[in-house]
């Protein structure tokens, strides 16, 4: 089933037309990666289906994204709901500087007046971070401030953060492209876990990761997808001349 | 430019700006030491709770104007920061166009007023229609020339929060407003709470403006619609007067003031160093 439908999508910065034209689905409860190079709007993709995109300075927005059978532009859908839906996790870790690693998990409740009982709340925060695979690391200090954390725990505490409200979809945007090898390792790995509690799209440029995590590959190239298939088809198999260069390493 | 001539250049400047800063903190010490030496024999309990006596008769206090500037400053605050913050938040949170615009050039403009004209204003649209001096007017005349301070550091601090924060907010499906609020603004309070206590410790030293609105009372008064004494305005009076207990008591309350104004400043100087911890 698919959990999320782009029909003619477009999207600009200003009179810079960033995103033409695209057309994809993404499947419900599995893994799809968005590759590219550099500034072929991956980014600009992935904040459009939680309506951030429109929220910089001069951007735009034009066709439909459904999540099930809502489409999230249409005009009387607010934007903090489908954002409530659907998670994200950005390229380099932003939680809360003043908030302990505590009140950072449970932020999206905290901050919404969401009120918890004590057990409500301790139960969520374990969960979260068992499932973003970095409790035993923090469990004795949550009520640290983040920045005591390295980057790779900070990112996994922000993968929590995205899950303690429970969202359909997530969405990372490079999510290890500023950490070291282990903790993209661990990271692989907690995706991969997640499966199989929410649909997941991982932007990333780093093909073998793609290849390593996704069930699904989009390919796109200069604000355009080029191609979309089951990772391994991509990987071994491309149709598209431009797909096959770029996985070789011709460009990039 | 040759590294010779380059280096030339750096001694002259850096022995300008020595120099420049030698002369500054020579009159900066001197104003200081001589209200610290000339006010602090004449501090005594009776000033800090004693109302001030007529010319003439020994003893009394200032007790009344510790506690009017107190008010006055605690009322303009209570107008003055939300006031200035919100036009910070207009400007620097919702990119209202114009309005922005035109609140940005009149805090500005503000910023270079002459607190005297300010005091003026204030009394043709206060104390006239009200037909006398009140603590109220004198608060609001002390507002006013805050704003622009608050306005300017809440700005300031808005801006040093990064974008990303926000977005970590929005994604989270916070509205916006509440991402403002309980994000944005406590992650620049260190610097909005300093330009508050900078703005506090500059119109405590006010006078001019207070002679047009709040005046000057020599007995207590707590309420807002009546006249109300202040230190500024006392010092001012007991200073240019001809009895020499007077003058001595101004010197005394420029040293409370002065001490207040300098902790303010201290504590200010705290939490802007506190800034970015965490
Ligand atoms: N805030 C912005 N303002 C203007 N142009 C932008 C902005 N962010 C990205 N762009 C431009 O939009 C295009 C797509 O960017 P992006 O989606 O970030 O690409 P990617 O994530 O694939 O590297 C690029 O040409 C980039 O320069
Ligand atoms: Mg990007």
């Amino acid at each position: 089933m698919d959990k999320i439908r782009v029909e003619n999508l477009n999207a600009w910065f200003g009179f810079m037309h960033v995103l033409k034209n695209i057309n994809l689905s993404f499947k419900e409860k599995y893994i799809s990666a968005i590759i590219g190079p550099s500034g072929c709007g991956k980014t600009t993709l992935l904040r459009c289906f939680n309506r951030l995109h429109e929220l910089s300075p001069g951007a735009r927005v034009e066709g439909k994204i459904f999540l099930d059978d809502l489409n999230i532009y249409e005009k009387d859908v607010d934007p903090v709901i489908v954002r409530r839906r659907i998670g994200m996790v950005f390229q380099r870790p932003n939680l809360f500087s003043n908030m302990t690693i505590y009140d950072n998990v449970i932020a999206g409740y905290i901050l919404n007046n969401k009120r918890l009982s004590k057990a409500e709340k301790d139960e969520i925060v374990e969960g979260s971070l068992r499932l973003a695979g970095i409790w035993e690391e923090v469990k004795n200090r949550l009520r640290e401030y983040p920045s005591s954390l390295s980057g790779g725990q900070q990112q996994r505490v922000c993968i929590a953060r995205a899950l303690a409200v429970q969202p359909e979809v997530l969405l990372m945007d490079e999510p290890t492209s500023a950490l070291d090898p282990i903790s993209t390792y661990r990271i692989e790995e907690t995706i991969r876990e997640l499966k199989k509690e929410v649909t997941i799209i991982i932007v990333t440029h780093n093909m073998q990761q793609a290849a390593r995590v996704s069930d699904e590959t989009v390919f796109m190239y200069l604000g355009e997808v080029i191609e979309i298939g089951p990772t391994a088809e991509i990987f071994t198999n491309p149709k598209k001349k431009l797909t096959e260069e770029y996985i070789t390493g011709k460009f990039g | 430019m040759s590294y010779r001539t380059r280096k030339i250049i750096n001694r002259i400047m850096l022995t300008i700006s020595v120099i420049t800063f030698l002369i500054g903190s020579f009159f900066l010490f001197w104003i200081l030491g001589d209200v610290f030496l000339k006010g602090i024999r004449y501090i005594n309990f009776s000033l800090f709770v004693e109302l001030p006596k007529p010319p003439g008769v020994l003893g009394g206090g200032v007790a009344n104007a510790i506690v009017g500037t107190l008010i006055l400053t605690i009322v303009a605050s209570l107008i003055g920061v939300p006031i200035g913050m919100m036009i910070a938040i207009a400007i620097t949170e919702y990119h209202l166009g114009k309005l922005a615009w035109w609140s940005k050039f009149l805090t500005e403009v503000l910023t270079s007023f002459p607190t005297l004209i300010i005091g003026v204003f204030v009394y043709t649209i206060i104390v006239i229609p009200m037909k006398t001096f009140s603590a109220l007017a004198g608060s609001i005349a002390l507002s006013i020339i805050m704003l622009p301070v608050i306005a300017k550091s809440t700005e300031e601090s808005l801006k040093m929060v990064p974008i990303s924060v926000r977005e970590a907010a929005y994604a989270l499906g916070v509205p916006k407003w509440k991402t403002i609020l309980r994000v944005v603004i406590p992650s620049a309070s260190s610097g909005i709470v300093t330009g508050i206590m900078i703005a506090v410790a500059r119109v405590m030293g006010e006078t001019a403006p207070l002679l047009f609105t709040s005046f000057n009372n020599v007995y207590w008064s707590f309420s807002l619609t009546k006249p109300i004494g202040s230190l500024t305005v006392t010092i001012f009076n007991y200073a240019t007067s001809p009895y020499d207990d007077w003058r001595n008591k101004a010197f005394a309350s420029a040293l409370v003031l002065a001490a207040i104004i300098l902790i303010l400043n201290i504590i200010a100087r705290i939490y802007a160093s506190k800034k970015g911890k965490h």
